[in-house]
């Protein structure tokens, strides 16, 4: 499929995608972060505006579109969208989690996007845990960090990080 | 020039936003509207008014907006960032890598439109700096009032949208060029040598700021990454206004110093961060700009029929020329006839720019440029800006109209 890709300047990008029957999507990405997306059938001379979307609707929009956004939302994780970039995550570290009976340093969480900011061990919440926290069972990790980087730390809590590194590899 | 009172200040900002919301409620451009309602609050309208008894006596400050040194310099502060903001949105690479179409389409607008406005001049029997003034006036289309029109009548996504944008990123670089040239020789006031001298001068400071913007860019960067907002701004806002200010001192068109600054900036990889940051101020003081500029206007002018006439006329024989000129732009893109009418349509809007060149003439010696071509500009901006935006709003009955005379008939 080609894309067409415009200059605007002081306005932003302009991209054509074909799509069957000669008709035309154009995608209008204005500097401001707004999104248009217009619609040219091959009968009209001008494109029609099907809608516009703000920069965060628009980034949800293209991940469902993709097909990867019901992955981000699961069951056993709660989350809250503090902006687009961070989100505050509560994930469990199962016991068959590689993170058990490590320290944070040793982890290797230190290494990743997402920051623990607190842990809740049963009744007790430790604030700002200090790197040399042992990580058990049954923790739960408060974690704040964009959603590649709690995709990854979820991995590795839940104990399926060595079966996503090879999915990645292939 | 008067002081201003914190008072008055107030009531310049709640005129203009006034201006403004009429404007929107209208779907015209707010530039006309803020020209008008510093007409209106000038001494020559609410002033006279005022000393006919109009005004309420028991007010102890006078019933009018003077053209006191703040408003001044708040408008002074509007060229420099309306200018700052073309440079910062001014690619090289994109100018590169569209330069074959922006080029030939910007060389067409500027070999048709220049040259009539400065015949016209020579025909009012202005002195050649008066009509090279004029030729500017007409030539630079409102890169402002036709992108909002743009994007308010959904043309963003039509085809026209990259010629019409990419011919006003050209007269943008033209009109940088032409305002160092102008400004040096009209402020340098005097004959072929001093202006030559003048010249000289001008071509060296910017091409030092063309170098700092080249190779400034490092120190730039280190500059505005700072982890606050308000010390990005404050510095972004420093540099600008004190090189800008630097070099009026040299007689040099501070519009063109902010414009290189801006470029200076734009490859810093901050132009997002600056343009959200900034763009409240440029609102502001543009703004203050188009009122001052109305304020310093006496619309008694108006009342002059060699005056009226000579706005008339200018309308009448640039609005056509423009049509051409855009028509051919599109044509040059490879647009069929109906659009390329329409590149021609919203290049019709004068603004800003031609006003920021009224602004150069207004500091010049002869009658003929420190009160005919300011205020036949700010006739013309008005006249233009309105019709421009009205045109663009009708261009599909027009171009019904038009239709049957198309002559190559795609």
């Amino acid at each position: 499929m080609v894309v067409y890709e415009t200059d605007l300047p002081r306005v932003g990008k302009k991209f054509d995608l074909d799509l069957d029957r000669n008709a035309k999507l154009v995608v209008v990405v204005h500097n401001t972060g707004k999104r248009e997306l217009f619609l040219q059938e091959p009968s009209e001379c001008d494109p029609k505006k099907l809608f516009e979307a703000s920069e965060e609707t628009a980034n949800q929009l293209g991940t469902i579109m993709e097909g990867t956004y019901f992955q981000s939302v699961r069951d056993e994780t709660i989350s809250t969208v503090l902006d687009r970039d961070a989100l505050l995550e509560w994930v469990r570290v199962a016991e068959t989690s590689a993170l058990v009976d490590e320290t944070i340093v040793e982890s290797g969480l230190l290494e990743t996007d997402a920051s623990i900011i607190a842990i809740q061990r049963g009744s007790e919440t430790i604030q700002n845990p200090d790197p040399e926290t042992t990580l058990r069972g049954g923790d739960t990790l408060v974690a704040i960090g964009d959603r590649r980087s709690h995709a990854a730390l979820e991995a590795i809590a839940s104990g399926e990080a060595a079966d996503r590194s090879d999915r990645e590899e292939s | 020039m008067a002081e201003t009172t914190l008072f008055e200040l107030g009531v310049v900002f709640a005129v203009i936003a006034f201006g403004g919301a009429v404007a929107n409620r209208t779907g015209q451009s707010v530039v006309p509207f803020y020209l008008v309602v510093g007409i209106l609050a000038s001494e020559h309208v609410l002033g006279r008014l005022g000393s006919l008894g109009v005004g309420d006596a028991a007010l102890s400050v006078h019933p009018y907006v003077t053209e006191s040194e703040f408003v001044a310099l708040g408008a002074e502060l509007g060229v420099v960032f309306l200018l700052f903001f073309l440079g910062l949105e001014f690619s090289v690479d994109r100018l590169a890598a569209h330069g074959d179409d922006i080029g030939k389409a910007g060389l067409v607008d500027l070999g048709i439109n220049f040259p009539i406005g400065v015949a016209l001049g020579l025909l009012f029997g202005w002195r050649p700096i008066e009509a090279v003034l004029l030729g500017g006036i007409v030539y630079i289309s409102s890169s402002a009032v036709t992108t909002k029109s743009l994007l308010d009548l959904g043309w963003i996504a039509n085809d026209e949208s990259g010629p019409l944008l990419g011919t006003l990123v050209f007269e943008d670089l033209a009109i940088a060029v032409y305002l160092a040239i102008v400004s040096a020789v009209v402020l340098g006031g005097g004959g072929v040598a001093a202006a030559a001298t003048e010249i000289v001068l001008a071509v060296a400071f910017l091409g030092a700021l063309v170098g700092l913007a080249h190779f400034g860019t490092g120190l730039f960067r280190r500059l505005l990454a700072v982890d606050s907002r308000e010390l990005t701004v404050l510095r972004a806002v420093a540099i600008t206004v004190s090189i800008a200010g630097f070099a009026v001192t040299i007689d040099v068109s501070e519009a063109v110093a902010a414009f290189f600054v801006g470029m200076g900036f734009s490859s810093t990889g901050h132009v997002h961060e600056l343009e959200e940051l900034l763009s409240p101020l440029r609102d502001v003081f543009a703004a203050v700009f188009f009122f001052w500029i109305g304020l310093t206007t006496n619309p008694w002018l108006f009342a002059d029929p060699a005056i009226v006439g000579a706005i008339a006329v200018t309308v009448l024989a640039t609005t056509p020329a423009k049509l051409v000129s855009g028509f051919l732009g599109g044509r040059i893109y490879d647009l069929d006839d109906r659009h390329s009418f329409r590149v021609g349509v919203g290049m019709v809007t004068r603004g800003e720019f031609s006003l920021i060149i009224a602004t150069i003439a207004q500091a010049g010696a002869t009658p003929v440029l420190a009160e005919t071509i300011p205020a036949i500009a700010v006739g013309y901006v008005l006249v233009t800006s309105v019709l421009g935006t009205a045109l663009m709003q009708y261009s599909d009955p027009l171009w019904s109209i038009v239709e049957p005379y198309s002559v190559t008939g795609r």
